[in-house]
C-alpha cells in the first residue's frame, strides 16, 4: 500500500507538471494574440517594497494604462457590465438601512487596450481642455505653472494604453479591432458595485457601475536575460528622447491570453507600430 | 493490529496493572504468586512485541515525551516550510530553466525522503510528518512559482492539485496534520467552484461567506460516508468541516450584507442567526448520540458564540450591564443543566 501510494504521489508530481508546462507551451504556439512594442511609459517593474515580498529578487513589470475620461466616455457602464454578465441589484430597505443583492461582484473578462491611437488622442484633447478651464479661473502664476508642468509631463510620460472595450470572447473583440500590434487584448477581474441614486420620491435607486481590479496575470515575470536590460530601461523613464531610438520592451499575448516578454531592444522615437 | 490498536492495548495493560495493585492493597482481590507472574509474563511478551513492531508508548513518561515530540515536529515541519518558501531570494540569479528544474525537482526529492524516513521510522511517524509538509510545501511553491514564471492565469485548479497530493500522501503514511493540509487546500477549490457557478470571478469567492458553507457541508458528508478505515481521518474530515460551516454561518449572521440570499440584511442575519443555533444544537446531540467527542465540543462552542454574540447586539445597549452578565451566567447555568441531563441520558448501565 505504501509503495503504491508513494509511486501515485511521484506520478501525481509529475504529471501535474507536464499539464502546467504543456499549457505554456500552448500558449506560446502559433502567432501571439497580440503583439506590442512598449516603452518606459507602459511597462513599470512591479516593486514590493514591505511584507514578503522584499525577499523575493525576482524582476517582474506591470502594465500602466488608463481609462477613458470625460462625460459618456466610460467603458465599463451598466450597459457594458450587463452585457459581461453582472446583474441588475434589487434593492430591500431594512431597518438597518438598503442593501442590493448582486449574485456576483467580480467577474473575469477580456479588455482592449489600444495603444497610442484615437483613444489616447481623446484622453490628450479631454485634459486638455480641463487644464485650459482651470487656468481661466487660476490667478496664481506658480499655481498655474504647475498646471501646465503635469499636463506637459503628463503628454511625454504617461503610458498611451487606453482602455477601449470590455467582453466575454476574445475572439469577437479582436475581429472589432484586427490590429494586433495595436489593440492588446488582456484578460481582467472586474468588479461591479452599485451606486444610489434618489428618485423623485426620495426612495433609493440602484445603479451599477464597474472597475478594472487588476489585469491577469497582474505581473509579467522577467526572464533572467532580461533584467538588466529592463532595469536599464527602468531608469531612463524620464529620460527626453525627442526622436532618438528609446528602449522597448516586446510583449506578447498567446492563445491563453497570457503573456511574456519577447525581448527588449531599441525602436526609432518610441512611436507605436501598426500592423 | 494496527499502531492505534496496539497503543491502545498497551494503554488498557497499564491501567490493569495499576488497578489490579489497588485491589491487592485494598485487600479485594489477590491474586495467587503463580498467576500474577503468569499474567505479567503475558503482559510483558505483548508489550514487548507491540513496542519492537511499533514503537509505541508503554510508559506514562514516554507517553508525555511522545507529545513534546508531536509539537516539536509540527513546529520544526512550519519553520522548514516557510524556509522552502523563502528561497525566492535567490530566484533572481537564476535563468528560467534552473528555476523550472529547481521547481520541479524539489517536491520529487522531497517525497521520495518521506518515503525514505517512513520506512525507518516505526512509531509516531515525527520525521515523516514534517518532511511530508514540506513536499507539500514545495509543491506548493512548485506551482505557484511556475504560475509566476510563466504568467499563468491564477486557478482555482492549483487548489484541486494541492489537495489531491496531500491527500495522497496522508493516506498513504496516515499523516493527519498533511490531511488537514490536503482538506485546506480541497477546501478552496470547492469554495471558488461553488463562487463560478454564480459567475463570480474564481479567485473571490473569499467574498461570499456562503461558498464555504458549501464546502464545509460536502466535507462533513465525506466524514460520514467515507470508508472507516481510519476513525481518526474520518473525525478530521467531519470536525473540519462543520469548523468552516459555523464560522462561516457565524459572518453571515453578523454582516448579511455577504451574502448571496436576495433578501434584507435584517432577513438574512436573522436567518443564518436562526441557522447557526439549530445547526450547532444539532451538532452536540449526533456528536453525544455516536459518541464524537470533537464534534460536541465544536457544537457547543459555537452554540454558546452564536447565543452571546445575538445577545451582545440585541440587549447590550439597553440593558443594565450587570443584568446582562447576569444573563449571560443564567444561560451558561441552563447550558449545564441541560448538557449533565444529555450526559445521564446517556451514561451506560454500572453492571
Amino acid at each position: 500500500m505504501k509503495r503504491k501510494g508513494f509511486l501515485l504521489a511521484i506520478a501525481f508530481v509529475l504529471l501535474a507538471n507536464v499539464v502546467v508546462l504543456a499549457g505554456v507551451a500552448y500558449n506560446r504556439s502559433g502567432a501571439p494574440t497580440s503583439e506590442l512594442q512598449l516603452t518606459a511609459r507602459e511597462v513599470y517593474i512591479a516593486h514590493s517594497y514591505y511584507g514578503l515580498g522584499r525577499e523575493n529578487s525576482g524582476v517582474s513589470l506591470y502594465l500602466r494604462w488608463h481609462r477613458p475620461e470625460g462625460p459618456g466616455q466610460s467603458v465599463l457602464n451598466e450597459q457594458k457590465l450587463l452585457t459581461i454578465g453582472f446583474h441588475k441589484p434589487r434593492a430591500y430597505v431594512d431597518r438597518r438601512g438598503w442593501r442590493h443583492s448582486m449574485v456576483s461582484r467580480t467577474r473575469e473578462a477580456y479588455l482592449v487596450l489600444e495603444y497610442g491611437g484615437t483613444a489616447w488622442q481623446r484622453l490628450l484633447e479631454t485634459r486638455r481642455t480641463k487644464l485650459d478651464e482651470e487656468l481661466k479661473t487660476v490667478k496664481s502664476e506658480t499655481r498655474r505653472q504647475r498646471l501646465q508642468t503635469s499636463f506637459e509631463r503628463f503628454a511625454k510620460t504617461a503610458s498611451r494604453l487606453v482602455l477601449v472595450d470590455v467582453g466575454n470572447a476574445p475572439g469577437a473583440l479582436r475581429a472589432r479591432y484586427p490590429d494586433r500590434r495595436r489593440y492588446l487584448i488582456a484578460k481582467a477581474r472586474i468588479t461591479a458595485y452599485q451606486i444610489y441614486r434618489r428618485n423623485g420620491s426620495g426612495a433609493p435607486q440602484p445603479a451599477l457601475r464597474g472597475s478594472v481590479s487588476r489585469l491577469l496575470p497582474g505581473t509579467i515575470s522577467v526572464p533572467h536575460t532580461d533584467t538588466a536590460a529592463i532595469l536599464a530601461l527602468n531608469s531612463q523613464r524620464y529620460s527626453s528622447h525627442h526622436g532618438t531610438p528609446v528602449p522597448t520592451v516586446t510583449l506578447a499575448y498567446g492563445q491563453r491570453y497570457e503573456p511574456w516578454i519577447v525581448g527588449v531592444g531599441k525602436a526609432g522615437g518610441g512611436q507605436p507600430a501598426t500592423e | 493490529m494496527e499502531q492505534q490498536a496496539a497503543q491502545s492495548r498497551a494503554d488498557q495493560v497499564r491501567t490493569f496493572r495499576v488497578e489490579l495493585e489497588i485491589l491487592d492493597s485494598d485487600d479485594v482481590l489477590t491474586l495467587p504468586e503463580q498467576a500474577k507472574a503468569h499474567v505479567r509474563g503475558y503482559h510483558d511478551a505483548l508489550l514487548h512485541a507491540a513496542s519492537e513492531r511499533f514503537d509505541i508508548d508503554t510508559s506514562q513518561t514516554q507517553k508525555r515525551l511522545s507529545w513534546s515530540m508531536r509539537i516539536a515536529s509540527f513546529i520544526g515541519a512550519l519553520a522548514l516550510s516557510a524556509a522552502v518558501f523563502f528561497f525566492y531570494r535567490f530566484w533572481g540569479l537564476l535563468g528560467t530553466p534552473a528555476q523550472t528544474l529547481i521547481l520541479v525537482a524539489a517536491p520529487l526529492l522531497t517525497t521520495l525522503a518521506v518515503e525514505w524516513i517512513a520506512r525507518r521510522e516505526r512509531q509516531g511517524l515525527y520525521f515523516t510528518s514534517l518532511a511530508a509538509l514540506v513536499a507539500f510545501a514545495c509543491f506548493v511553491l512548485d506551482l505557484s512559482m511556475l504560475g509566476r514564471i510563466f504568467n499563468i492565469t491564477p486557478s482555482e485548479n492549483a487548489f484541486l492539485a494541492w489537495a489531491a497530493f496531500g491527500l495522497i500522501l496522508a493516506y498513504t503514511y496516515g499523516l493527519k496534520l498533511i490531511l488537514v493540509a490536503g482538506l485546506t487546500s480541497l477546501m478552496g477549490y470547492l469554495a471558488a467552484t461553488v463562487g463560478t457557478w454564480s459567475g463570480m470571478y474564481r479567485l473571490s469567492f473569499g467574498e461570499r461567506p456562503e461558498n464555504f458553507v458549501m464546502a464545509g457541508l460536502l466535507l462533513f458528508a465525506g466524514g460520514l460516508v467515507l470508508p472507516s478505515r481510519r476513525p481518526a481521518f474520518a473525525a478530521i474530515y467531519r470536525v473540519y468541516g462543520l469548523l468552516v460551516v459555523f464560522i462561516a454561518m457565524l459572518i453571515l449572521s453578523n454582516w448579511g450584507n455577504a451574502s448571496y440570499l436576495p433578501l434584507s440584511t435584517t432577513a438574512i442575519e436573522n436567518t443564518y442567526q436562526i441557522l447557526g443555533l439549530v445547526g450547532s444544537a444539532l451538532a452536540v446531540w449526533l456528536g453525544i448520540r455516536r459518541l464524537w467527542p470533537g464534534q460536541a465540543n465544536l457544537g457547543i462552542t459555537f452554540f454558546v458564540l452564536f447565543l452571546y454574540t445575538k445577545l451582545f447586539d440585541w440587549r447590550w445597549d439597553w440593558m443594565p450591564k450587570y443584568l446582562f452578565f447576569l444573563l449571560l451566567g443564567l444561560i451558561a447555568v441552563g447550558l449545564l443543566l441541560v448538557l449533565k441531563r444529555l450526559r445521564a441520558a446517556t451514561r451506560e448501565p454500572a453492571t
